[in-house]
Order: C-alpha cells, then structure tokens, then sequence
C-alpha cells in the first residue's frame, strides 16, 4: 500500500508535467488546427533559460518568471514567423514549419551547451516522509501547479469577455471571423499562452530530469500519447490523458521493468487507436481541416 | 511530340553516363558519400509516396529504414547473400507496412501521425532490450556485402560500393516514376485531393493509403537496408528523431511530390549532412531555417521551384 501511494504521487507528478505539455499543445490545436512539433522545444527552453539565469545568481522566482516569459515571446515569434504566413497551407506545411522551428531552438541551445546539468529543486529537501509514505515534494508542487493551471484557465474562458470571445472563435473560426472577432489576435494569445504551458512544464519538470538540448523529446511524444488518450482536441481529455501516461509510465517502471515504462503509455495508445479511432472520449471534430 | 520523346530520353541518358563517369572522377571519400546517397535517393523517393503523393502525415521514415537496416544486417551476420538480404528488407518491410497501415490508414491525418511515431519508439525500444538478436543499445556490426552474383566474395572498394547502389537506386527510381504515373498513382492524388471525389470514381481510398504505405515501407527499408552496409554497424539511436528529420528535410527540400525532387534533395542533404554533421548544433539551426525558408518561400522545393522557371527543361525530365 505504501509503495502504491509512492508510485501514485509520483506518477500523478510526472503525469501533471505531461498534463500541462497536452494542455497547451490542445489549445494551440483548437484555435490554430496546427499540431505544434515544437512544443518539446519550448519546454526546454524554459528550463535552460531559467537554469542559465539561476546559474547566473538570479533568484529563482525571478529567474522562474523572465524564463517563462521569454518563452511565451517564442511563442509570439513563432506565430508571427512559422504559422500566419501559412495560414492558408495544407497541414503537412504547417506541421513542418513548427518542425523546423524546434529544430533551430534546439540547435541553438545545443550549440551554446553540449553536457547535462541538473536544476536545482524548488524546494530544498530531495523527499518528505509522511508516516511511512516518501516521496520527493516536487511532485506535489506539479501537481499543485497543473491544478491551479487548469482551474485558471477554466475560469478564464468560462467566465471572462476575453475567454469567450477565444471560445467563439476556436469553435467557428469563419463565423468568429464574421461577427469582428479578430481571429489573428486570437492565434497569437494561443501560441502565446501554448508556449508560457511548455515553459511552465519544462521547469517543473527539470529538477527530476537533467537540462539537455533534447530534454524535450520524450515529454513532446508523450503529451501526444496523451492527447491520444485523452481524445485529440479535448482539454478536459488532455489533461486526464496525461496523467493517465504519467500513471503508466511510472507504473510500468515500478511493477513490470524500467525499460517497460517508457513505453508502457505509448503501447496502450496503439491499442486505443485500433479499438477506438477516436481516443477515449474525443470527438475528433478539431484535428478537421478549417480556414478562415 | 517527337523532339518531346527525344528529350525525355536524352536527359536521364546523360545523367546516367554521369553517374556512370563519376566514381573515376573523384576520389574514394567522394565516391563513398554518393553511394551513401544511393540509399537515401531510394528512401526518400519512396517516403514520398505516402507523404507526398498520397498526402498521408507519414511519420515512418526512420522506423522503416531502420528495420531495413536491421533485417538485413541481421542476415548479413548470419552469412546471408545480399541479395536475399536485400530482399528480405523489402520483404520485412512491407509486411510490417502493410500490418501497420492496415489499422492505422483509416485514422485522421495528427492520429496517423502519432502512430508513425509510437511505430518509431517500439522498434527502438525493441533494439535496445531484445539484446540477444539486437545487441541492445550498442547494435552490431554489419558485414561488408557479399554478392552470390559477383561469385560470393566481400565487397570493399568504394568504387563497387558505388556501382551496387547506383544498380539498385536507378530501378527504384524509375519504377517510382511509373507509379507515380500510373493508375495508383493518380488515385493516390485523388485520394489526397479530394477524397469524396475519389470514393465516387469508385476508388477505394482506403486501399490506395494502405499501398502508398506498403510501397512506403518497402522502399525505405531497402534505403535503409543499404545504408546499413554502408555504415557497417546496426546503431538503434540512428533511427530516430533526426532520421526523420532528414527524410523529411530530403523531400521538402527537394520537392514534394516529385521523384526527381526527392531524389534531388537526397543528394543535397547528404552532401551538406558530410560537412554540417561534425558542428553540434549548427546542423540543427541551418537545417531549421532550411526546412523555414522552404515551406515559407520555396513550398514546391527546389527541384519544383527550378522547373517552373525552366517549364521546357521540366517537360523534357517529365
């Protein structure tokens, strides 16, 4: 039972990183229809980009918020440079622009730094005992984040004129486009709040994994697993999807083999895709082709 | 018309006796990087099928030609001829192919592209823990060709290295062509265009994507069961993201859609790949802005970008 409740919170932890990648991959997919290969590229340069400014003696927070706003202005930039130019392209362009967008943030933080370094934790203590439970608090401050996330943004296109407006236009672009909605501010608020999501990951995620150029890699997949899972073009579903994978990952480590738990979400999503096209509860509707 | 024929003879002709010509122009390291491009020259033309042709979000470049690599190096350990090798690659890969396409064709365009890539993960995962038949992380050696043909002795000189894949790349490449001109090939733009238009000319669209994978899969697993001879070592790590990345950079670069494209964009990336390969980084940043300027600036590549500007030129390549 101990070891359950271990493996739980570590699985959830992990999973609420991959929660966060799923969740701004999602809502760049809803209002833009592009699936964006450089969301691993972003969750790397959040941790890097505060990694190098801790290392330079700033204090974390500080380092934390210039990182995670440093990363929403590459959102920006990519919006502006890799995604309205192709506004009205075929899926396989715009993919492949997000692609190479990745493949230069990558190259350029791989050119300034070849080895790996680990983050320093946001807490000082590596785990905490409760009873006869350990575990590394870590997690319990990424679940935390992915819970206030969630409800924030929640609040926010449930409750606001801003988040509405979004809404409207994510669900039809040409009438959102009909009534005034300005639907290229809504891309760049998109690519803008995707990016701060990755940034917010990576970081959390950094001080359990080490600062690399491909950090990235593993947790883009597996927010896509996730999104899988979860049913392409739901938030709701990408946030279960990933902690689902998390869940899976952290599992198959624990109970089956190390080397199964890499693995374990992506055989399940493989499954799911056979039986149900459609992932658990999607709709499927957004991955539709949509222009303005 | 009949000057038309003329040309579409003459050009291939001529590339051919320079093709021919040049491994005694150049020397044995040149020589040894065009033979590498022989086998991405038949890997690209044949990703191109199902990412450009049939329009498919295809994500299985490396994990094909990595299985290529992989059977057929694996054979070759074991004493087997290379020609059966190569044939067992091709073999491998369109059972595999046609065993993945057949539960994933059906699935909509990011869906089927995961699945390239979960596809990509668990053969990896499979090299690297199947270690009695893979050699895990490591891999393992691959032998140098031996041809029963050539009466069963080791190739080695980069010259005959050269030879086999020109051998193998030109009919790949010209039954590419005819593919692509054929029946199946005009389904798969129909298909790609406009799939209820295809459904009613009575072509089973379904069909059409599943064989744009197998002839994927196939052609990508001979590229790569050739690049496996040419590296002489089985690496798991090679066949992943930045495989992938290549191949697709081979065809955008190129110009999708096009045989002569891809096959043109094969030779440049291997070219550039010899010299950039060695600078951490800075391969990543120029292939990146690359692949940007390109779909921002050149969407048809290269070779589609020339050929509007020389359309006579283009007629007589067509």
């Amino acid at each position: 039972m101990t070891t359950f409740i271990q493996v739980l919170i570590a699985g959830l932890g992990q999973g609420s990183v991959y929660a966060l990648m799923a969740l701004g991959l999602t809502l760049i997919l809803r209002s833009t229809t592009v699936l964006n290969f450089s969301h691993g590229a972003l969750y790397m340069a959040g941790a890097f980009i505060a990694l190098e400014l801790i290392r330079a003696g700033v204090g974390y927070a500080l380092a934390v918020v210039i990182a995670i706003a440093a990363v929403a202005l590459i959102g920006a930039i990519i919006n502006f440079l890799a995604f309205q130019p192709l506004l009205h392209k075929e899926h396989v362009t715009q993919v492949f622009a997000t692609f190479a967008m990745s493949s230069i943030i990558v190259g350029i933080v791989g050119y300034v730094t070849v080895d790996q370094r680990g983050m320093p934790p946001i807490l000082p203590m590596q785990s905490v005992r409760v009873g006869s439970i350990t575990f590394n608090p870590q997690y319990l401050i990424m679940i935390g984040v992915l819970v206030v996330a969630g409800t924030a943004l929640a609040l926010f296109f449930r409750y606001t004129r801003a988040g509405v407006v979004i809404r409207a236009s994510t669900d039809n672009l040409r009438g959102a486009t009909l009534v005034g909605i300005n639907v290229r501010r809504v891309f760049l608020i998109m690519w803008t709040l995707g990016a701060t999501l990755a940034a917010i990951a990576g970081i959390l995620a950094a001080p359990t994994t080490l600062v690399s150029a491909t950090m990235g890699d593993t947790p883009m997949i597996t927010a896509l697993a996730a999104m899988t899972l979860g049913g392409f073009g739901s938030i709701p579903g990408s946030v279960i999807g990933g902690l689902l994978m998390g869940l899976l990952e952290t599992g198959g480590n624990f109970y089956v083999s190390t080397q199964l738990g890499g693995v374990a979400g992506f055989i399940a999503v493989f499954l799911l895709l056979v039986i149900r096209p459609r992932g658990l509860q999607g709709s499927g509707r957004h991955v539709e082709v949509r222009r303005v | 018309m009949s000057a038309l024929r003329r040309g579409s003879v003459a050009v291939p002709v001529a590339l051919l006796i320079v093709a021919i010509a040049l491994p005694f122009l150049l020397n044995g390291y040149h020589v040894f990087i065009f033979s590498m491009a022989f086998a991405y020259i038949i890997a690209a033309v044949g990703f191109d099928m199902a990412l450009g042709r049939a329009g498919l979000l295809a994500f299985t470049g490396s994990a094909f030609f990595g299985l290529g690599a992989f059977v057929a190096g694996r054979l070759a350990t074991l004493g087997v001829p290379t020609e059966l090798t190569l044939l067992a690659a091709i073999a491998a890969g369109a059972v595999l192919g046609f065993l993945y396409g057949a539960v994933t064709v059906r699935l909509q365009a990011y869906y089927f592209a995961i699945t390239g890539i979960v596809l990509m993960l668990l053969l990896n995962f499979f090299y690297r823990n199947a270690e009695a038949i893979t050699g895990g992380y490591s891999g393992f050696s691959i032998p140098a060709p031996s041809f029963l043909l050539a009466g069963g002795g080791t190739l080695r000189s980069a010259t005959a290295m050269y030879f086999v894949g020109l051998c193998l790349a030109v009919p790949a490449f010209i039954v590419a062509r005819l593919i692509g001109r054929s029946r199946v090939g005009r389904s798969w733009r129909v298909a790609r265009e406009a799939p209820a238009v295809a459904e009613g000319l009575g072509i089973n669209v379904w069909r059409a994507r599943l064989l744009a994978v197998v002839l994927s899969s196939a052609y990508l697993a001979l590229g790569g069961a050739w690049f496996g001879y040419l590296s002489l070592r089985f690496l798991p790590e090679s066949f992943m993201f930045e495989q992938l990345l290549l191949l697709f950079l081979m065809l955008i670069i190129g110009g999708l859609r096009s045989v002569t494209g891809s096959a043109l964009g094969a030779v440049i990336l291997i070219w550039f790949n010899q010299y950039l390969a060695e600078f951490v980084g800075v391969s990543d940043i120029i292939y990146g802005i690359s692949l940007l300027a390109c779909v921002l600036l050149f969407s048809r590549g290269i070779y589609g970008t020339l050929s509007n500007r020389f359309r006579g030129f283009r007629e007589s390549l067509l």
